[in-house]
């Protein structure tokens, strides 16, 4: 199915109303699902939750998505998330099935990600007994979920299926799920079908900042010489990319954004200093560590933001802007802490904030920018990798691509070679790294938004990881695109042996296949690029492919590393831009 | 004095399994945690002493308040409090020591719940001090085997509802 047919067959706006039916628990499951919007689930089925796929039958308006492998399908429901701003939902069954979704649950727990796994479970007279494909799903889950529900009646099944839609979105968003035994799903009950918004987890919320607060900060503003906004996800999930802006402009403040925040901000605005942390930019390294006022929003102070943490920008104040109160004084203390909806938040500051006088500090900010760009050096034959994402992103950016990342140095070159301008079109796995996100995710993106071009930019390692969500690609007929930076070797890894294990490279190379003619042995279509000048006729060559997925493996320079580089628990006194050489400030 | 978080949970495993995991998942610091049954037989109160100078207790709350079957935290500080101690120490007792072991509970207010034809059970009540002072008195016979609630506590001479109660108050 192309593009245009995927739109097409987009579900119809839904009526809900509240009825009373008599019916399987397994319809009912259904029926909670049809009333929250679900328009694609994606996942496999298998013995305990059989019935749940026999109801699924009867839901042709349900698109399910049948994955080779259920890490795929996670995978899948997160980038799907994450284009769309609306939970992803994947299926699978009881035991293996169930397990083989922790990797993508914890790592949308870390990045925020809001999605519904349904799993099947042995029937309730056997749970406890180690019964065939029998897993405590609860109990493996409970930390990386938001919460989960372990359902023991029929009448329990569309509360917790509403309460997980809901709980996925409310908040700071995340993973949630719901376990179905076998016995519960067969069971007939009289069900009272509801309209999901009669559901609402009912949690102590803290207050909305009061006008004290909020002038308060207005004040750390004004009084501020060397702002800095630093801007994480929690913008993009709370839709608050436009009120950034308007701060950003209105108090002439650079903006820095997370690996998860990038598109927050526009990178071709002047005020834009990139990405920040271990392979941010320079400037907006030294920028965050020589403010005096951080304005962090929806941000956590990841270690890969801060390196040493004692150390990470010693003479600023904090302003915390967080929906949640956890990450408050977690790893830094905040001067104002500013709790709740960064989009409410910023709006009810906006009004109160007086521009500080940044004249000096955007001289300092313009002579570092100057010094110390991002760089490179493409000679005739071998391709650089920057070269290749820059190509990539030349090429593709009139599309406005949605684009995926894996996890990786290409992930960080990306992160840095691209303009990133738009919310929702960088999908990465951000606070668990995990290899293999990149390609499913892309997959999930494009069922969610068919009228977006979809690229994949991914590594040599990682599309390994999860390379058989492809065939789910051609199944459907996707027309992604997968450019795998190929250095054949675990880069990442490698670059850390050559710079802090005395080049000693233990289990990193990697006797890779032909990936072009794996990708044409699965229906798609496999480019293979060698030499720098093949590497823009390929990347056309794959744009007019719209029939199927198009992988192009991109050999490039296996040794290249990725500057610059803060290194693990050091400061930003500590930047290499090269092997040996150092920034400085 | 420790800073007590007094949280309101339902009642059942599950709920202090989730309780639990989470603050072995976060590795916050805290003390010995007690568990108390309260007027309302769905609700379970847990005391978890916080030290502020290891963990942020406002950090822990807010994590807590993550879980659905947390029905509230308070945060009880530098309340004024009363706190009950309760111990079932079995010791070792011929028939020429129970004079001079009922000497010693009467001194500490405790009382002889059991004889049996070697032991005896002293059950004592009070604070966490008195009930460790009282048990080091006891060692001396042979302390065979002790229970121990651990601290129950209540905020002193407030007339407001219990926790959950004032919670779902301020919320409404």
């Amino acid at each position: 199915m192309d593009a245009a047919t995927m739109a097409q067959t987009q579900v119809a706006p839904r009526t809900i109303r509240r009825e009373r039916r008599r019916m399987k628990t397994a319809w009912a499951v259904m029926e909670a699902l049809v009333r929250e919007g679900v328009e694609v689930i994606f996942g496999v089925p298998g013995g305990a939750s059989l019935p749940l796929y026999d109801a699924l039958y009867d839901y042709p308006q349900i698109r399910h998505v049948l994955v080779r492998h259920e890490q795929c399908a996670i995978h899948m429901a997160e980038g799907y998330a994450r284009a769309t701003g609306k939970p992803g939902v994947c299926f699978t069954t009881s035991g293996p099935g169930a397990t083989n979704l922790v990797t993508g649950l914890t790592d949308a727990m870390m990045d925020s990600t809001p999605l519904v796994a349904i799993t099947g479970q042995v029937p309730t007279f056997f749970m406890g007994g180690d019964a065939f494909q029998e897993a405590d799903v609860i109990g493996v889950t409970m930390s990386i979920t938001k919460h989960n529900w372990l359902v023991r009646t029929p009448a329990q099944a569309p509360e917790a299926v509403h309460m997980a839609f809901r709980l996925a979105t409310d908040g700071r968003p995340g993973p949630t799920l719901v376990d179905l035994p076998r016995d519960v799903l067969l069971a007939e009950a009289d069900f009272i079908l509801e309209d999901p918004e009669a559901f609402r987890p009912s949690r102590p919320r803290p207050p909305f900042p009061n006008e004290r607060a909020l002038r308060q900060a207005a004040d750390l503003i004004a009084q501020s010489q060397r702002p800095i906004l630093y801007v994480g996800g929690g913008v993009i999930h709370s839709g608050a990319a436009p009120e950034i802006r308007a701060l950003a402009e209105k108090a002439r403040i650079p903006v820095a954004t997370t690996l998860m925040g990038l598109g927050a901000f526009p990178e071709d605005h002047p005020y834009a200093l990139k990405m920040l942390g271990m392979h941010g930019t320079v400037y907006a390294n030294f920028a965050i560590n020589f403010s005096d006022l951080i304005i962090a929003v929806g941000a956590r102070f990841d270690d890969r933001v801060t390196g040493k943490l004692s150390a990470f920008a010693p003479h600023a104040k904090v302003i915390h802007i967080d929906i949640d109160p956890a990450e408050i004084n977690k790893n830094r203390r905040a001067d104002v802490a500013l709790i709740g909806d960064a989009k409410s938040i910023l709006r009810a500051l906006l009004p109160l904030v007086r521009p500080p006088d940044t004249e000096a500090w955007w001289r300092q900010i313009e002579d570092w920018r100057a010094r110390y760009p991002l760089r490179y050096r493409q000679g005739e034959d071998v391709i650089k990798p920057q070269f290749a994402i820059q190509m990539i992103y030349e090429l593709t950016k009139d599309y406005r691509p949605i684009v995926t990342l894996d996890v990786g140095q290409h992930q960080m070159w990306a992160a840095q070679f691209f303009t990133w301008t738009e919310p929702r079109t960088c999908i990465t796995s951000g606070g668990l790294g995990t290899m293999g996100f990149g390609l499913p995710a892309a997959v999930g993106a494009q069922f969610g938004r068919p009228d977006r071009l979809v690229i994949n930019i991914n590594g040599d390692g990682s599309f390994q990881m999860t390379f058989q969500a492809l065939i789910t690609a051609v199944e459907w007929q996707l027309p992604i695109k997968v450019f795998i930076i190929n250095n054949q070797y675990l880069g990442m890894v490698r670059q850390w042996q050559e710079l802090f294990y005395n080049r000693r490279y233990s289990a990193v190379y990697l006797a890779n296949p032909d990936f072009a003619r794996m990708a044409e042995a699965v229906g798609a279509a496999g480019i293979r690029v060698e030499r720098p000048d093949q590497v823009e006729p390929a990347v056309r060559q794959a744009l007019a492919i719209t029939d199927r997925p198009v992988v192009v493996d991109i050999h490039v320079d296996p040794e290249e590393n990725c500057f610059p580089m803060i290194p693990s628990g050091m400061t930003v006194f500590d930047t290499m831009i090269a092997p040996g050489v150092k920034a400085v400030p | 004095m420790p800073h007590w978080l007094a949280v309101t949970i339902e009642n059942s495993v599950e709920s202090l399994n989730r309780v639990f995991h989470l603050l072995r998942q976060r590795h916050l610091p805290v003390g010995p945690i007690s568990m108390c049954r309260t007027e309302d037989p769905q609700d379970l109160r847990l005391l978890i002493p916080v030290d502020p100078a290891r963990v942020d207790p406002q950090r822990v709350r807010a994590n807590l308040e993550k879980l659905l079957c947390v029905k509230a935290v308070e945060d009880w500080g530098e309340r004024p409090l009363v706190v009950r101690d309760m111990a079932l120490v079995k010791v070792r007792a011929p028939s020429e020591a129970w004079v001079e072991i009922a000497q010693l509970a009467e001194f500490y207010r405790a009382r002889i719940v059991d004889v049996g034809p070697e032991t005896l059970i002293v059950e004592v009540t009070g604070s966490a001090e008195k009930v460790d002072s009282c048990i080091a008195r006891l060692q001396r016979f042979g302390v065979v085997e002790i229970t121990r609630s651990g601290p129950m506590a209540m905020v002193r001479g407030q007339a407001e509802a219990a926790p959950a109660d004032r919670v779902a108050e301020a919320a409404a």
